[in-house]
C-alpha cells in the first residue's frame, strides 16, 4: 500500500502527540525525580570551582618526591608509545609530536594517580603496592594518550554528509549520555574511589587504606579459591552450553512435523532468571529425600548421593543448572544460524561425495563461526556475572573446603564472593569494591583476548 | 496565541507542583516492616492497630510499607533512603543487627527519646526479652516480634520404635538414644533427625550453658574483639553434630539455614525429629495433619542436664531513625508502644504465633485458657519464661553478625560433610571469626 500524503501527516501527528502525552506523564508523575536529579547536577557543577581549589591545594601539599614518578612514567609512556604508533606514519615535525605526547601522558598520568592520592610512591608502602602503583600510572597515562593518537592519524575530513546542526546533535544524545553518565560513569568513578577504602557496609565512616583492598584480597586464600572456581566452572559451562546448544539446534532444525513448537520449548529455560533456575534444581538435587532426584534415586536404587553437601557434585549441579538456563539463548541463536548456511554448498559437498559428518565439520561449522563466536562472548560473560541467581539458591557458595571453609567454598564463584561482601550487613564494601573492579578487568582482558585472537579464525559470510 | 496557551499549562504545572506545601498536613510517620508478601495476613494485623492508633489521633498519620520480605534487605534500603534523607520513620531491625544499628548512628535509643510511663511499662517485659535489646544499659528499642528454637516429632514413629511419643528427649544424649531407637525399628526413615544447619541453634545451645559467644560480656560491655568457638561449651556442640553424622542420624537439604526445605523433609515423613522456629508452629500443625504426621512439639534438647540456664530471644526489635521532626519522634514513640501495648501483644501473638513478650499479656493469655488450647505456644513460651536473663541468654551482639555467624555455619558444614574434627573446624573458625571482627573494631573504631 502506498502511503498517501495524508495518511503520512496522520501517523506523524499521533506519533508526536504520543511522545507529548508520555513525556508528560512521565514529567508529572516523575517530577520528585527529575527535580533531585536536577538538584544533583547542580550542586555537582557548582561545587566544580571548590574542587579545583581542592586540587590545587592537595597538588601543592604534595611531596614533590612522591609527584616525580608518576611524571616520569607518563613521560615515559607517551614518548614510547607515541613512537610507536607514529613511527609508520609521516609527521612534519616529529621531535615536537613525541614531546607532546610526553606532556599528555604526564599530565593524564595524574587523573588516576591523583584519584589514589599518590599513595603508591609513599616510601613505606609494600613492594606489590608500588608496582600496581606503576600499571595504574602507566594505564591512567594511556586515557589522555588514545585521543592525542587518533588526532594524530586523523583524516581530513570530508564536509559532505557532514552533520552541521552541532546543538542540535548533542540535543539529541543528551539523554543517552545523561543516563551513561549517572548509571555508568559516575558510579564507575564511586567504585574506584570505594576500593581504596576501608569501610562496613552500611557505616558511614571510611578510612583510606590505598591499594590495600587489593593486596589483601591477593594473598586471601579463600579469594584465590573463588579465582580457580570460577575459571573451572566458567570453562565448564562455556564448553557444555556450547557443544550441547548446537547439538540440539541442529535436530531442531530437522524438518519434522511441529518442529517450530519444539523450537519454542527448547528456548523455553531462558526465559527463567537465574534464581528461579535455582529453585528449581534445588527442588531436584535437595537432600534428604525432599528432593526428586534422590527421591526417584532411593525408591530406585536404595541408595542416595549428597549432591550440594559434596564438594565436586555441588560445582556440577552448578554447572548443570546453569548451562540448562542459558541453553534456550543458545538454540535460538544457532537454529538462527543453520537457517543461513546455504543448501547449495551442502549439495555441492554432498555430490563431491562428503558424508555427513564431513559436511557438518567442514562447512556448516565453519560458516556457524560467527555465531559461536558471539555465543562464546556471551557464555563466558554470563558463566562470571550471571550465575549468582543459582549459586544463591543452590548452595550460598558451600559446601566449605577445609576446616571451617579456610580454603573458600567449592561453589563460591567471584560474583558471589562479591555481592555477599558487599550487601550483606556490617560487610567489607571496599573490598567489595576492589572485587568488583577485578571482575570488571578479567571480563574486558578475556574479551579483548578473544576479539584479538579467536576472532581471527571466524568467516563472516559476506 | 501559541505562546500564552503554553504558558498556561505551565503556570498549570507549576500550581500543582506547589500545591501540597500549602495544604495542611497532619504529622505523617512511615513503617517498614517485611510482612508484605502476598498472603502475609501480618502486615494486614499491624495495618489494624496503624488505623486504631489514627482513629484515637487524628492529628497524626502512619503510613506502612514493606519494601522487601527480608530482614537484611529492608535494613540496607532503610539506610540507603536514609542517606537520600528519605528515611523511613521506624524500621523493624533483626535481632543480629543490633549492634550494627548501634554503630551505624542511623537511630536514636528509644531509652532516650520515650517518657517516664512508657518507660516504666518496659518493667513489664520477659527479662530476656528485655536484655536483648539493652546494651550497656540503655534501650535502644522495643522487641515486637520474638521467636525461639522449638523441637518437633513425628509420634508415630517414636511409637514405631518403641519410645513413649509423650517422654520425648530432652537432651544430646537423649536425642542419640532415641535416634538409636527409631533406627532400630522395621521401617526406619531415611534419617532420624534433620534441622538447618544455621548459627542461631549453637547460640542457643551456648546460651543454655550459661557459655559466652564473643568476649567483652558478649560484646555488651564493649565492643566483641573475639569469639569464643573454642569454648569447651562450643565443642560439646561441635561432638554432637559429629556423633549425630557419624551415626547417620543427621541430615539437612544441603543448603544452610533452609528452614522451609528442613520443614518439608520432616513433613514428608523422611526424618522423626526436626528443630524449627516458634514462627512455623501454626504452619507445622496445618501441615500435619494434610500429611497425617502426629505432631508432637517439645522444648528444644538441651546440651546436658546440667545445661539450665535457658534460650535466647530471636525475632526483632522496632526502631526510630534519627532526623526527624520532635512531633514525628514523638508520634513515632507513641504508635511503637501502642502497637507493643498488653492487648496487642495478645492480639499480634494470637494472630501470628510469634511469643508475647510482655508478663502481662501471658497472663491474661493463660487464663483465658489459650495454651490449654495451643500447647505448642505454651511450650515456647514457658522456655523463655525459664530463662535467667543474664548476660549468657541475653546473647551475643557484634557489627559483622552475618559474617560471624556465616563463618559458624561453615564450620559445622566441614564437621558433618567435609569430615574435619570438630577442634579443628572450631579453632579454624575463631581465627577467621576473630579476624573479621580486628578487621571491622579497625574500620568503624570506638
Amino acid at each position: 500500500m502506498e502511503d498517501s500524503p495524508r495518511f503520512e501527516r496522520l501517523w506523524t501527528r499521533t506519533v508526536l502527540v504520543g511522545v507529548v502525552v508520555l513525556s508528560a506523564y512521565l514529567l508529572i508523575t516523575e517530577w520528585d525525580g527529575f527535580v533531585r536529579l536536577a538538584a544533583w547536577f547542580w550542586a555537582g557543577l557548582s561545587a566544580a570551582p571548590q574542587s579545583l581549589s581542592n586540587i590545587a591545594a592537595y597538588y601543592a601539599a604534595l611531596p614533590f618526591a612522591q609527584l616525580l614518578p608518576s611524571l616520569i612514567i607518563g613521560a615515559l609512556v607517551g614518548i614510547g608509545m607515541t613512537w610507536r604508533t607514529i613511527y609508520h606514519t609521516a609527521q612534519p615535525r616529529p621531535i615536537l609530536t613525541l614531546l607532546g605526547g610526553g606532556l599528555v601522558g604526564a599530565f593524564s598520568a595524574q587523573i588516576l594517580s591523583a584519584t589514589i592520592q599518590h599513595c603508591t610512591y609513599l616510601p613505606e608502602v609494600a613492594a606489590a603496592e608500588t608496582i600496581g602503583g606503576w600499571v595504574i600510572t602507566a594505564l591512567s597515562a594511556m586515557m589522555f594518550l588514545v585521543p592525542y593518537w587518533a588526532y594524530l592519524k586523523r583524516a581530513p575530513v570530508s564536509q559532505a554528509g557532514y552533520f552541521r546542526q552541532r546543538g542540535l546533535a548533542y540535543a539529541f544524545l543528551a539523554p543517552t549520555l545523561v543516563s551513561l553518565f549517572v548509571f555508568l560513569y559516575y558510579p564507575s568513578v564511586q567504585t574506584i574511589l570505594l576500593s581504596l577504602n576501608a569501610r562496613r557496609f552500611p557505616i558511614r565512616t571510611e578510612k583510606f587504606v590505598c591499594l590495600g583492598n587489593y593486596v589483601s584480597l591477593a594473598e586471601d586464600a579463600i579469594y584465590q579459591s573463588s579465582f580457580v572456581t570460577t575459571v573451572l566452572i566458567t570453562l565448564a559451562i562455556v564448553t557444555l552450553s556450547l557443544a550441547i546448544a548446537l547439538g540440539v539446534a541442529v535436530l531442531a532444525s530437522q524438518k519434522v512435523r511441529g518442529a517450530s513448537i519444539y523450537r519454542t520449548f527448547l528456548i523455553w529455560p531462558f526465559a527463567l532468571s537465574p534464581v528461579v533456575t535455582g529453585v528449581i534444581f534445588l527442588a531436584l538435587f535437595r537432600d534428604g529425600q525432599a528432593g526428586l532426584i534422590n527421591y526417584v534415586l532411593t525408591s530406585g536404587f536404595g541408595a542416595e548421593v549428597s549432591w550440594l553437601r559434596t564438594p565436586d557434585l555441588a560445582r556440577w549441579v552448578i554447572v548443570i543448572a546453569s548451562v540448562w538456563n542459558i541453553l534456550g539463548f543458545n538454540i535460538l541463536f544457532y537454529v538462527a544460524g543453520l537457517q543461513g548456511v546455504p543448501p547449495e554448498l551442502l549439495e555441492a559437498a554432498a555430490i563431491d561425495g562428503a558424508n555427513k559428518p564431513q559436511r557438518f565439520f567442514s562447512i556448516t561449522f565453519p560458516l556457524l563461526s560467527p555465531y559461536t563466536f558471539f555465543l562464546l562472548i556471551t557464555n563466558v560473560t554470563y558463566s562470571f556475572y550471571g550465575i549468582y541467581g543459582v549459586v544463591d539458591a543452590l548452595t550460598s557458595g558451600g559446601p566449605p573446603v577445609g576446616p571451617a571453609g579456610i580454603y573458600g567454598g567449592a561453589t563460591n564463584v567471584l560474583i558471589f564472593k562479591l555481592y555477599e561482601d558487599a550487601f550483606t550487613p556490617g560487610a567489607p564494601i571496599g573490598s567489595a569494591a576492589a572485587q568488583a573492579i577485578i571482575l570488571f578487568i578479567c571480563i574486558a582482558g578475556l574479551t579483548l583476548f578473544q576479539f584479538r585472537f579467536v576472532e581471527s579464525r571466524v568467516t563472516y559470510a559476506e | 496565541m501559541k505562546f500564552s496557551r503554553l504558558f498556561l499549562v505551565f503556570a498549570a504545572l507549576c500550581a500543582f507542583a506547589i500545591a501540597p506545601l500549602h495544604a495542611q498536613e497532619p504529622v505523617t510517620i512511615s513503617m517498614v516492616h517485611i510482612f508484605g508478601a502476598e498472603n502475609d495476613d501480618r502486615g494486614g494485623l499491624i495495618q489494624a492497630v496503624a488505623d486504631e492508633f489514627m482513629l484515637a489521633n487524628p492529628g497524626i498519620a502512619i503510613e506502612l510499607s514493606s519494601p522487601s520480605t527480608d530482614y537484611i534487605e529492608l535494613f540496607n534500603g532503610a539506610l540507603l533512603a536514609a542517606d537520600q534523607g528519605q528515611a523511613p520513620t521506624i524500621i523493624q531491625v533483626e535481632e543480629g543487627l543490633t549492634q550494627l544499628a548501634v554503630d551505624s548512628g542511623f537511630f536514636v535509643p528509644i531509652g532516650d527519646i520515650a517518657n517516664q510511663e512508657q518507660l516504666a511499662s518496659l518493667d513489664d517485659l520477659l527479662p530476656v526479652v528485655r536484655e536483648y535489646y539493652s546494651i550497656g544499659g540503655t534501650l535502644y528499642s522495643v522487641p515486637f516480634n520474638a521467636s525461639n528454637p522449638l523441637m518437633f516429632y513425628n509420634k508415630g514413629m517414636f511409637t514405631a520404635a518403641g519410645i513413649d511419643p509423650e517422654t520425648p528427649p530432652t537432651t544430646f544424649e537423649e536425642v542419640l538414644a532415641a535416634c538409636a531407637a527409631i533406627m532400630a525399628a522395621p521401617e526406619p526413615p531415611s534419617a532420624c533427625m534433620n534441622f538447618p544447619i544455621t548459627a542461631w541453634f549453637p547460640e542457643q545451645w551456648i546460651a543454655m550453658q550459661n557459655g559466652l559467644i564473643a568476649d567483652n560480656d558478649n560484646g555488651r560491655t564493649a565492643r566483641a574483639t573475639a569469639v569464643n568457638f573454642d569454648s569447651p561449651e562450643m565443642a560439646r556442640i561441635g561432638e554432637w553434630y559429629k556423633a549425630m553424622d557419624d551415626a547417620g542420624y543427621l541430615t539437612y537439604s544441603g543448603t544452610p539455614n533452609d528452614y522451609q526445605g528442613e520443614g518439608i523433609s520432616f513433613l514428608s515423613k523422611t526424618t522423626a525429629i526436626t528443630i524449627n522456629s516458634t514462627a512455623g508452629v501454626s504452619l507445622f500443625q496445618r501441615f500435619s495433619k494434610i500429611q497425617s504426621v502426629d505432631l508432637g512439639i517439645a522444648p528444644l534438647p538441651t546440651p546436658g542436664a546440667d545445661a539450665v540456664n535457658g534460650v535466647t530471644v530471636g525475632g526483632a526489635s522496632l526502631w526510630v531513625t534519627a532526623g526527624n521532626t520532635p512531633e514525628q519522634t514523638q508520634a513515632a514513640v507513641d504508635f511503637i508502644f501502642f502497637l507493643t501495648n498488653t492487648e496487642h501483644d495478645m492480639a499480634w501473638h494470637q494472630g501470628t504465633g510469634y511469643i508475647p513478650t510482655r508478663i502481662s499479656s501471658i497472663d491474661a493469655l493463660t487464663a483465658s485458657g489459650w495454651f490449654d488450647e495451643n500447647p505448642g505456644f505454651a511450650i515456647a513460651v514457658a522456655q523463655l519464661q525459664a530463662s535467667a536473663g543474664n548476660v549468657a541468654n541475653a546473647g551475643a551482639i557484634m557489627g559483622p553478625s552475618a559474617e560471624v555467624r556465616g563463618v559458624l555455619v561453615e564450620a559445622l558444614q566441614s564437621i558433618i560433610d567435609g569430615g574435619e574434627t570438630p577442634a579443628d573446624a572450631l579453632a579454624a573458625a575463631k581465627s577467621r571469626a576473630d579476624a573479621i571482627l580486628a578487621d571491622y573494631n579497625s574500620v568503624v573504631g570506638e
